[in-house]
């Protein structure tokens, strides 16, 4: 019974129910009708993950996106790229400003909680989206 | 995924190293030997939790571990061939007080082995006194004693 249950959460491990890398581990939230998000649905605590911002529409504005101000104070954020060529803290949270062409965004981030963590992500003037994620300690 | 993957190919690769290196590397340490294994634990750690240092990330690499721990078990347990390859099989490396010198360079074993394990186990001095030395699995010389040496 024992053994059956070690390898029941190795296979869950594999999976990505732990968080990590995974089937299950991600999630893909659509930020308008031309735009995404992917980011885990279960992380562990202090351990990389990336977020990633897409653009599906060929657009020569510069790429705006939003972090509300909840899910910045969640994350340790490393590393953006490309890097924003401009950004600022407002109301709203952490715009970030990013040059014309610019399809896809990628930071590099840690959760610096355990537990759930939610926020709001906007992608230019298409509304705002909630997320969630879960943090193993 | 990850997490799984790096505990199962350290696990693996540590299997292959040791066993191409022999059962007696482990069984005859030295100081600097052991600090040689220290450093060995080191770097496997860094390989198998890479950089995160999570709760969660830790558990799963040991179960992973386990897990393989039990699947070798299994295998050896069903397959003998695979027992043998995997833990060696006993040899005998002395009989009637001469080395079988076939094979002995490979199994890093001389005399001198073969009479201090004869020193510890039986208190015997010599080679004649010795009706057979097997150099068992774990790395270990067994000594058989000749009736009259055995009192």
């Amino acid at each position: 019974m024992g053994r059956w249950l070690l390898l029941a959460i190795v296979a869950a491990g594999t999976l990505g129910v732990f968080g990590g890398s995974g089937p299950l581990s991600r999630q893909e939230i659509a930020l308008g009708p031309h735009a995404s998000v992917s980011l885990p649905r279960l992380a562990r605590f202090q351990s990389p993950f990336s977020l990633v911002a897409e653009r599906r529409e060929a657009a020569d504005r510069p790429l705006r996106l939003v972090l509300s101000d909840e899910l910045v104070r969640g994350l340790s954020i490393e590393r953006i790229g490309p890097t924003p060529v401009a950004s600022k803290w407002s109301a709203e949270g952490l715009e970030l400003e990013f040059a014309a062409g610019t399809q896809r965004v990628r930071l590099y981030a840690r959760p610096d909680t355990v537990g759930g963590l939610e926020g709001q992500v906007r992608m230019d003037a298409n509304a705002a989206v909630s997320l969630s994620l879960w943090s193993y300690p | 995924m990850d997490a799984v993957l790096r505990a199962l190919s350290i696990y693996v690769a540590l299997l292959l190293i040791f066993r191409i290196t022999g059962n007696r590397t482990l069984a005859r340490m030295n100081g600097f030997d052991l600090v040689l294994l220290l450093i060995i634990g080191e770097a496997a750690s860094q390989g198998l939790i890479g950089d995160d240092f999570s709760v969660t990330n830790a558990l799963l690499v040991i179960c992973t571990l386990i897990c393989a721990e039990l699947g070798l078990a299994y295998v050896k347990q069903r397959w003998k061939k695979a027992e043998r390859w995997i833990d060696d099989h006993p040899v005998v490396i002395l009989r009637d007080g001469k080395l079988l010198e076939a094979g002995l360079d490979a199994l890093h074993v001389d005399m001198d082995d073969i009479l201090e394990a004869a020193r510890k186990s039986h208190g015997l001095l010599e080679a004649s006194a010795i009706r057979m030395a097997v150099l068992e699995r774990d790395g270990q010389i067994s000594i058989i004693p000749r009736r009259s040496a055995a009192g």
